[in-house]
């Protein structure tokens, strides 16, 4: 009965064995790194997120203004006999939506992520422990049934099995986790990298509409100013509550970013009319618009900082994810403290020696 | 573009001049742009190329042994095996 028993167990540990017993590999898996390379990778991709929005706005704004510039490039050429063009018509080949790809690296570092937690876990170890067990115990009612009595100590040498199952699924499972990390962290570093590097064109995409708009706002508080001077210097001074001074001092908080001075003068000839209510009104009216398109100045200003200020924080995040990854990668080359192997190996050495003392205790009461 | 900008800003510009500072602004950016939509593009090829592979990373991954199915379908053909056995042998009886 007992050479029977020896069997099976030997059995199922040759079943477990043979190629399925790694032979190099982390010694255990670097569960503090991962976890630090997650929260990295949670922080980015929440970022991620929002910049990604205003990528898709800014890239799509300036492939319209793009497109726009070459309807009207082609409307001005003139009518008649064209030459042959030499573009086959229909052959672009479609590309591929850019914010949906961007979109879809992230959720593919996540799946990859969510397999490393998976192996981290280890909740194949139990599922193994428990296959291995059954399997011993199905196999030891089938020889008590053969044989006609039970099988001593069966449930003790299904213990055994069952934490030598285990212990190899534990390997296996580093095995895995260290290949897909050799595997995975170059795709994953690259795909950091590569949506580094693009801030520097989101920014451009930004900044090339900012300064466009800036020349139009610039142009408008030019001929606002330009307005207000040549209303003053159409007119003479009044001879009472002369508003010179105060538009003068409107003018210049207005035309501030401009950075050129512009001085109010009135009219020098004798045939000028003074400066009346209506003319008054009009200047202040011209003001008023040179203050509005200030504020649009500054305002266009501040958006491209903090959109500048976003990147820079995004990229440093990006950049600390990649070396959380870095760290992972390295961590599984390191070798392990041998205060924390020893421990794993006592533990294991335990677990077995109770199995096999439960086991012999069992057999001795059946003599 | 810094130029540019001196020009459209200056009060002693000519309207002629601005204009052709504008135009040149546009110019500019224009090409800019399509350079860096350009980049954007291969950028996406890149991308492309890389969720593939590391699609591909995460297929290979066995997050299951592949020993367990061997396990369970040999405990069921045993405890088959045992009720057989024990139907044999009530027949034989």
């Amino acid at each position: 009965m007992t050479s029977r028993l020896t069997m099976i167990g030997t059995g199922m540990l040759a079943l477990l064995a043979p190629n399925n017993a790694p032979s190099t590999g982390c010694a255990q898996i670097p569960t503090h790194e991962l976890a630090q390379y997650r929260n990295a990778f949670a922080e980015v991709r929440v970022t991620f997120e929002e910049i990604l929005i205003d990528f898709a706005e800014a890239k799509h704004a300036a492939e319209q203004r793009q497109a726009a510039r070459a309807a009207a490039a082609a409307a001005t050429v003139s009518a008649g006999i064209q030459p042959f063009s030499t573009d086959l018509p229909n052959s672009a080949v479609r590309q591929a939506d850019a914010v949906e790809v961007r979109r879809e690296a992230f959720t593919t570092i996540d799946k990859f992520n969510n397999v490393l937690v998976t192996l981290a876990e280890g909740k194949s170890v139990d599922a193994i422990k428990g296959a291995a067990g059954g399997f011993v115990e199905a196999a030891g009612r089938f020889v008590a049934t053969a044989a006609g009595s039970a099988v001593p100590g069966l449930s003790a040498l299904s213990g055994v099995v069952r934490t030598v199952a285990g212990e190899f699924e534990k390997a296996r499972l580093r095995e895995e986790f260290a290949q897909a990390i050799r595997d995975g962290a170059p795709k994953i570093d690259q795909i950091l990298a590569a949506l580094s590097a693009e801030r520097a064109d989101h920014y451009k995409l930004r900044v090339a509409a900012a300064n466009l708009r800036q020349i139009e706002i610039i142009g408008e508080m030019k001929q606002a100013a330009i307005n207000v001077r040549d209303v003053v210097a159409a007119h003479r001074a009044p001879p009472a509550n002369d508003p010179l001074a105060d538009l003068q001092k409107a003018l210049d908080r207005g035309i501030e970013p401009l950075d050129r001075p512009l001085k109010l003068a009135y009219a020098t000839t004798a045939g000028a009319p003074e400066l009346g209510a209506t003319a008054k009104v009009v200047a202040d009216l011209a003001v008023a618009r040179l203050n509005d398109r200030a504020k649009e100045f500054a305002a266009n200003v501040a958006q491209v900082e903090r959109l500048g200020a976003a990147l820079i924080a995004y990229g440093t995040m990006i950049e600390r994810t990649r070396r959380a990854l870095a760290r992972l990668a390295a961590a599984l080359d390191r070798p392990p403290k041998f205060e924390q192997t020893a421990d794993a190996l006592f533990a294991i050495a335990f677990e077995v020696r109770r199995d096999i003392e439960a086991f012999r205790a069992a057999r001795a009461a059946a003599r | 573009m810094a130029e540019v900008f001196r020009i459209v800003s200056s009060f002693d510009a000519t309207p002629a001049q601005t204009r052709v500072a504008q135009q040149t602004a546009k110019d500019l950016t224009s090409m800019l742009v399509a350079h860096t939509l350009e980049s954007i593009e291969g950028r996406t090829a890149l991308l492309s190329g890389l969720i593939v592979e590391l699609n591909q990373v995460i297929d290979a991954v066995r997050t299951n042994p592949p020993y367990q199915d061997t396990l369970t379908r040999l405990k069921g053909a045993l405890t088959k095996a045992e009720k057989l056995y024990k139907k044999e042998k009530k027949a034989l009886v």
